[in-house]
């Protein structure tokens, strides 16, 4: 079952372990799939310049990131045998430790899941138009590059 | 014609503002075109890597922009 375009991608805040476990469960009812993965991308405390990252406050071209991401889902149907999958990424302040991006990728056998679940996490990367501003402890903050 | 900017990121830092409306005398122009006229008003562009969407959709430095057009500004993406 495919995600619909119209569905948010974002959750404002960290997404929580609550919130991914819910996910989790409420693919029981789902009998069809016998194996998930699961990325998640969590803050890290970098050290910049001799400052240590505290928060990463992300923002996003919303309109044009829902609809990266909606084409990023039908290319990933498109190219693996996939039961469901789901993208939610942070908006807002996410603390270093905390959850910004949780990818959920389920099909019936376990093989597609691997190659699936990176395909999606580097295609999010690179083509969804959300940015993240590093505030160190000190509230000085540098622009987030991705390596 | 009239058209609208979007800035994100860094690039807000930069221009001090999320959007704004550009009142062009030309009918037609190309984002190239328009990329040097932003770096004219904003001298910290020139100096920044940054990419052109137009209608949300990434663009060309060859496009033709049209009236009512929605140009944003992004710099390189950092999600995840």
């Amino acid at each position: 079952m495919s995600d619909k375009p119209k569905k948010s991608s974002f959750i404002q805040g960290q997404i929580t372990s609550e919130f991914i476990g819910n996910s989790i469960a409420k693919h029981q009812s789902k009998t069809a799939i016998g194996a998930h993965n699961i990325f998640l991308g969590q803050v890290r405390a970098d050290v910049i310049d001799g400052k240590t990252v505290a928060a990463i406050e992300y923002t996003a071209y919303e309109e044009m990131a829902e609809q990266s991401l909606y084409e990023i889902r039908e290319s990933a149907f498109a190219k693996y045998d996939l039961t469901c999958l789901h993208i939610y990424h942070s908006l807002g302040l996410v603390k270093t430790g905390e959850i910004c991006l949780f990818v959920f990728v389920s099909a019936p056998r376990r093989k597609v899941v691997y190659e699936a679940l990176e395909f999606l996490v580097e295609a999010i990367k690179e083509k969804a138009p959300v940015f993240g501003k590093e505030i160190f402890e000190d509230e000085s903050y540098t622009w987030k590059k991705n390596t | 014609m009239i058209i609208t900017l979007k800035y994100f990121g860094l690039l807000v830092d930069i221009t001090q503002k999320k959007e704004e409306v550009f009142r062009l005398d030309e009918s037609k122009v190309s984002v190239s075109f328009l990329k040097s006229k932003m770096e004219t008003a904003y001298e910290e562009l020139k100096n920044t890597n940054y990419s052109i969407a137009i209608n949300q959709s990434m663009s060309s430095l060859d496009y033709t922009i049209k009236d009512q057009d929605v140009v944003a500004f992004l710099p390189p993406f950092a999600g995840g």
